[in-house]
């Protein structure tokens, strides 16, 4: 049987330009149609039909191009596109940034007597609230983030506040005290804005802020008092929640870390184009709340109907820890946004800058009359020591682009060493500090890591942490670990070390200046901040910052000296170690979970010249 | 020169099979179809348009669009046309035979530089049945390629404003 050749006629797709396709097309007209029509002359109505099939052509390989390009961030150009890239890469898209700083408010209070002693009238302590607002020189609005109280205490239950005399009376007594409380302050308005929720479910509301360069929303409650936490995604069902302590503790820690679970949540996303900010509710109806948001594992297990086998299969663990409802969709409600909005690079001002009240929001305790009130008031003086810095304009589209990059590396587990530090620092300052961290193995579980943690005191020195940040630290580890890790929170040790050296100075040289110079030198290379947890101090940094000094001829001697307990002046840690015992190959390397500590750089550093 | 066994041939002396012949027969007597003609309508039986089979025609056809197009009318050739029609607005003025000249100058040199054109010639024809003026532009050209008959397109133009 003779097979039927088909009749397949050559077709060229090389051409991708409108030249390309009218050449191609006039070719494949001449060798195909050649007796049909001959004129393709720009003058002809062929060569206008051709024309015209070449810019159809043109066009689509243009969109075809443009196409494939926009799945690429670092080509893509339009906007909607480039705003998919940075939501598929977690990136948040933010307006401009507010500068932020500390402002010290004083206030002038009556003196009280407490067994003797003049102290602050308690009574005329107030609470300063989130809100209160302040001007700067060039008119930048400045807002408090946070309440402060002027009574609060701290773990020694003495006033964190600042106290000094302010006035006193004709026979020397105490008339008033002048007391003053750092207060955070970020370059914004704080707004706050309803929105009224029609009495109908829609799944995956949203609402629009009509200010733009919003920079964090602070609170969004409905008529009921539920409070809408703000979620990474809307499958994320739960959300750490501070919870105040009242006081600091000497971890700096004021407040206590909680997870609570989240069924009223929302996310939100900034437009590229308008910068207005988005918040999408979850799906689930509002008035079947119960049905809907706690999820049941149970319900995943899949029926055999009219078999008695099944094959393995995926799934995606996730969905066993959502309910189906992904949150829930307020409706018949009034919701209340407050948010801060503003910033850019004009927030940005120098010390003392900040020196104006606009409005006051404040509450004193009930015992308080209404004239003192108003004369604790008057009395508010504000200043900022510090520069507000920090504020930027938004970021641009560049910017973002190259945001998608490092953002494709973050992740939300902890898997290496260097996830579990990232993780350490990046806990809330609120939940208290940690100075420094340290991960080794642990050596009695070949599963477990010993993570050893130190803070710092208000002097600066290297303190243990206190139990609340540990506590913190374990509540928000535990959300990223993986199920088979067992991390162990240890106090790393510390130990007080000195150095003793004798110098050869040359002839002619002032010896006094020369060996200060020295000393200036030992007490950069030795401070604190310089050292890890379980870095060892390195003997020819020290002998090559000595003899690098110039005047210096040679250096007979240099021991190492472990200072422990308590004198007079000083109080050391009491951890042994002989250092000089331990110098092996020109390295001093400290037991694991250790970290050395020049603790008194003016005592602990001795230096003789011969 | 030829020499020993090496043959010399005459292109003319190698003759064609009558096939061949016959094939050039037919392939002469079939009509050559060259260009649309405008404006469009349905062909015979050879194809979907009626076509042009004389060059002269096709080229005339050709020469008529390209006076009757305006700038920005074709697509992906902004500048094709003799751009005439905003002329219309200029009919009275003295300098509008130099401009249309130029015009038509300018779009044959780039689209039919195989045309010659002989003599512009303005017609005035009066008012038209709305009372408008009228002029006609008659141009006779030739295509030396072809022909030296001469051949002659005229244009009405009504009187813009």
């Amino acid at each position: 049987m003779v097979k039927k050749i088909k009749n397949v006629r050559q077709r060229n797709y090389l051409a991708r330009d409108f030249d390309g396709f009218r050449s191609q097309l006039i070719e494949y007209a001449n060798i195909f149609f050649p007796d049909k029509i001959k004129d393709f002359s720009e003058a002809s109505l062929g060569g206008m039909l051709v024309d015209m099939a070449a810019f159809v052509g043109d066009s689509m390989s243009f969109y075809m191009d443009h196409q494939f390009n926009e799945l690429d961030y670092t080509r893509a150009v339009e906007l909607t596109n480039i705003e998919t890239h940075l939501k598929n890469a977690g990136v948040k898209i933010r307006g401009k940034a507010p500068s932020s700083t500390t402002v010290n408010v004083s206030l002038v209070v009556d003196v009280a007597l407490d067994e003797g002693q003049s102290i602050p009238e308690p009574n005329q302590l107030p609470k300063i609230l989130t809100g209160t607002t302040f001007r700067a020189k060039n008119g930048t609005t400045f807002t408090t983030i946070e309440d402060v109280d002027y009574a609060a205490t701290d773990f020694l239950g003495e006033l964190i506040a600042d106290v000094v005399i302010n006035s006193t009376n004709i026979d020397g007594t105490i008339s008033t005290f002048k007391i003053t409380r750092e207060i955070q302050v970020v370059g914004g308005k704080l707004i706050a804005q309803s929105f009224s929720i029609p009495d109908s479910h829609t799944p995956f509301r949203t609402i629009v802020l009509t200010s733009t360069d919003v920079s964090s929303i602070l609170s969004v409650v409905d008529l009921n008092n539920n409070t809408y936490y703000e979620v990474a995604d809307l499958s994320q069902d739960n959300v750490f929640k501070a919870v105040s302590l009242g006081v600091n503790d000497r971890s700096n820690a004021s407040s206590n870390l909680e997870v609570i679970p989240a069924p009223y949540r929302f996310v939100q996303s900034t437009s590229l184009t308008t910068r207005l900010t988005t918040l999408r509710f979850g799906s689930g109806d509002a008035k079947s709340i119960q049905d809907d948001i706690i999820s049941d594992p149970s319900e995943l297990a899949l029926p055999l109907v009219g078999t008695t086998t099944f094959s393995k299969f995926s799934i995606d663990p996730n969905s066993l820890l959502n309910s189906n409802s992904l949150g829930v969709s307020p409706r018949g409600t009034t919701v209340t946004v407050n948010y801060l909005a503003g910033g850019g690079l004009n927030t940005n001002v120098g010390a003392g800058a900040i020196n104006q009240l606009i409005a006051l929001s404040v509450i004193f305790p009930s015992s308080a009359t209404s004239a003192q009130k108003t004369l604790i008031k008057a009395s508010l003086i504000v200043t900022n020591t510090n520069p507000a810095t920090g504020g930027d304009n938004a970021l641009s589209i560049a910017d973002l682009k190259n945001k998608i990059s490092s953002a494709n590396n973050s992740q939300n587990r902890i898997v290496t060493r260097e996830d579990l530090l990232a993780r350490v620092y990046t806990i809330p300052s609120q939940f208290g500090r940690v100075y420094r961290a340290g991960v080794s193995p642990s050596p009695d579980n070949n599963l477990s890591s010993d993570l050893h943690i130190i803070s710092r005191n208000s002097s600066g020195n290297l303190a243990p942490a206190s139990d609340t940040l540990k506590l913190n630290l374990r509540k928000y580890l535990n959300e990223f670990r993986l199920i088979s890790e067992t991390i162990h929170i240890k106090d790393a040790k510390i130990i007080n070390f000195g150095i003793e050296f004798t110098i050869r100075i040359a002839p002619n040289i002032n010896k006094i200046a020369t060996l200060r110079t020295v000393l200036i030198n030992l007490r950069t290379l030795l401070d604190v901040s310089t050292f890890q947890i379980d870095e060892p101090i390195i003997e020819s940094d020290i002998i090559y910052s000595i003899l690098n000094t110039p005047g210096v001829q040679s250096l007979p001697s240099l021991k190492f000296i472990n200072y422990i307990g308590e004198d007079e002046k000083h109080s050391y840690s009491s951890e042994l170690f002989d250092l000089n015992a331990s110098l092996t190959n020109g390295l001093i390397v400290p037991p694991i979970g250790t970290i050395f500590e020049l603790k008194y750089p003016n005592t602990n550093i001795i230096g003789n010249v011969l | 020169m030829p020499t020993g066994s090496n043959k010399t041939y005459s292109f003319k002396a190698v003759g064609m099979t009558s096939t061949e012949v016959q094939e050039q027969k037919t392939l002469t007597n079939r009509t050559r179809y060259i260009g649309i003609k405008t404006p469009i309508e349905y062909g015979s039986a050879d194809g979907l348009f009626a076509m042009h089979t004389d060059a002269l025609k096709n080229i005339k056809d050709n020469f008529k669009n390209l006076l009757l197009t305006n700038h920005g009318e074709r697509l992906g050739l902004y500048d094709f046309g003799a751009n005439i029609r905003p002329l219309v607005f200029d009919l009275g003025k003295e300098d509008f035979d130099t401009i249309a000249i130029r015009r038509i100058n300018k779009a044959i040199a780039k689209y039919m530089p195989f045309i010659e054109p002989l003599t512009f010639e303005t017609i005035n024809n009066g008012l038209d049945a709305y009372g408008l003026g009228d002029v006609g532009i008659r141009i006779i050209y030739n295509v030396p390629l072809l022909s030296n008959d001469q051949q002659g397109v005229e244009l009405i133009l009504h009187m813009g404003g």
